[in-house]
């Protein structure tokens, strides 16, 4: 991580939810809001169909951050705004961008964009290297 | 508001044939006993009867009357223990009997009766759920007693959660991000969010009295701070205190704004993490809401 | 427990015949039904006390979306219980509506969707003051809205008693 530098960018990584998954994450976070599995009540909230958990893509831009920053790091601070809904069977792309760094720690600025290329989430993210990164 | 106060009385100068039969046509029920002399004489009645239920609709109007859209009624108990027949005047009456504080407003508990020519006819009790007399005029959505229903700036509530590899490594997979059961992914402190978990619901009522149509809404903003990762064996105890509640107008219609923070403290009481969870809801002032 | 007092002639109270013991538990089919502004108007309509029970201005419709009055989901639990089929038990020579109860759970809206089911809760043998018997039957109703929750619980008690003798 010596070679880490302002501005350098992220590997991209690209989700695709299915609804099974949105069923899954469901059970993994015990949050069953019904906006996420029953097609009825999103269409009554005036969806096209069920949407992502806000939570479940942070993970998927968390999974950004760790894949890329590696198992000798820690992330310190993670923070993240739900801009708009993301829904599933549709690319979902994790972008992430080093925006400064210390000798101990980076900050990175991170987003998902949806297949029309907006950007549905933004977040950033603090991670503390250990002394051997 | 003090038990012994008392509730205003409604007086009905007639239980005339018309409140019968415009009872009976609402209940979609014509028992004769209730309009036909020969059929409650044959029922050992001296005359046409009103009907029971009408009368306790009568002391939930006097309730209601007296809330003035402050509040509801919660329960309502009756006992009809005499008659009253058709052409009989009748009061309504109650008196607060406790008064209890909760979250938001009193719960009132109160006597209620209907009295007719020979005395009380109808006796019972009711819970009324009263909102203190002021409302904020800028409080659309219900703002303030939502506030007090979160107890908006104090510890709301822990809980304690155990944190197994089994649930790391269900989470993982329900993400996608494979790696070790034994430390749990940055996201994982959602699967312990008592809010989000459905273990605390402190303004689910107030939530529910608010009379206009939801547009939309869901999680705003999540951040976290780790002192150390979370791990499997962890037993975590989530330490909740709502720090904002606020409306604003918004693109969507009047938005609605909920934060929280989440205190996660180990076994030994020391701080995990900290979470801000913010939740945000958007209603349409101009439609009224379907339950 | 103190005993009571001896009298005379406690009469005893009689048991359940086993028809009446086998109805315990029974339940209606479920009713579906919308909650109309036009019903809504009706029943307050039929609860307008001293401001004329034959106002019929129009103006006072009430709204889509607007919270019924609390007795609204089920007016008289014992006439919504025979709607739905449920067994109204008469086994003595006189039988009325002693008493009610509601507790509403969450608001219920003109424009909602409510379902209804009714049940015999208990039947208990007892007797009147003067020693007749007397057997009261608990109906209870429970009410849902179109999402699922549970808006309301109305209960009544059915009573049957002998008659007194002249």
């Amino acid at each position: 991580m010596r070679d880490v530098e302002v501005g350098d960018r992220l590997p991209a990584l690209v989700k695709v939810v299915t609804t099974e998954q949105l069923v899954r994450y469901a059970g993994a976070a015990n949050d069953y809001a019904r906006i996420h599995y029953d097609h009825a009540h999103a269409r009554e909230r005036g969806f096209a169909g069920v949407i992502v958990h806000g939570l479940l893509k942070a993970a998927f831009l968390s999974q950004l951050v760790t894949q890329w920053c590696g198992p000798d790091a820690r992330v310190r601070r993670f923070a993240v705004q739900y801009r708009r809904n993301d829904f599933p069977a549709q690319p979902i792309t994790c972008h992430g961008r080093v925006t400064a760094r210390s000798a101990g720690s980076v900050e990175l600025e991170l987003w998902t964009e949806n297949p029309e290329r907006q950007v549905t989430t933004k977040g950033t993210a603090t991670v503390e290297f250990g002394p051997d990164a | 508001m003090r038990a012994g106060d008392t509730i205003p009385e409604l007086s009905v100068d007639a239980a005339t044939m018309e409140h019968i039969v415009r009872w009976s046509a609402a209940i979609d029920d014509y028992t004769p006993i209730h309009f036909d002399p020969e059929a409650a004489a044959a029922r050992g009645m001296d005359g046409p009867v009103v009907n029971g239920p009408w009368k306790a609709a009568l002391l939930a109007r006097m309730l209601e009357s007296w809330l003035d859209g402050r509040g509801t009624v919660a329960r309502l108990d009756c006992r009809y223990r005499k008659p009253d027949l058709v052409g009989a005047a009748l009061t309504f009456g109650g008196a607060v009997t406790a008064v209890t504080a909760a979250a938001g407003h009193d719960v009132v508990e109160c006597d209620v009766w209907v009295a007719g020519a020979g005395g009380r006819t109808v006796t019972g009790s009711a819970t009324v759920h009263m909102r203190p007399a002021h409302d904020g005029e800028s409080d659309t959505l219900a703002t303030e007693r939502l506030k007090s229903a979160v107890r908006l700036g104090q510890e709301l509530g822990r809980f304690t959660y155990e944190v197994t590899a089994g649930d790391i490594a269900r989470f993982r997979a329900a993400v996608g991000d494979p790696g070790p059961d034994t430390v749990a992914p940055v996201t994982f402190y959602a699967a312990l969010d008592p809010v989000e978990r459905r273990d605390i619901l402190p303004d689910a009522e107030v939530l529910d009295e608010i009379p206009y149509a939801r547009t939309g809404g869901g999680n705003a903003f999540n951040e976290v701070e780790y002192e150390r990762p979370i791990r499997a064996g962890d037993v975590i105890t989530v330490v909740t205190t709502y720090t904002d509640v606020y409306e604003r107008d918004g693109g969507s219609g009047r938005l609605l704004f909920r934060v929280r923070t989440n205190d996660l403290l180990d076994a030994a009481g020391d701080l995990v993490a900290r979470t801000r969870m913010g939740h945000v809801m958007a209603y349409d002032l101009k439609r009224r809401a379907r339950a | 427990m103190t005993t009571a007092p001896a009298r005379a002639e406690a009469p005893a109270v009689p048991p359940l015949s086993r028809d009446l013991r086998a109805l315990v538990g029974t339940v209606s089919a479920p009713r579906t039904r919308t909650v109309l502004a036009s019903d809504v108007h009706r029943f307050r309509l039929a609860t307008a006390a001293g401001e004329g029970a034959g106002s019929t201005d129009p103006a006072v419709v009430p709204a889509v979306g607007s919270v019924v009055p609390p007795t609204f989901f089920c007016p008289d639990p014992l006439v919504a219980a025979e709607a739905l089929g449920l067994p109204r038990p008469r086994p003595l020579a006189r039988t009325i509506d002693g008493g009610s109860r509601w507790e509403v759970v969450r608001p219920v809206r003109v424009g909602d969707t409510l379902t209804l089911v009714a049940r015999i809760a208990s039947i208990t043998p007892r007797t009147t003051a003067d020693g007749r018997p007397m057997v009261l039957t608990v109906i209870e109703v429970i009410a849902w809205n179109q999402d699922g929750h549970e808006v309301g619980v109305a209960l009544a008690t059915s009573v049957s008693y002998e008659e007194r003798l002249p």
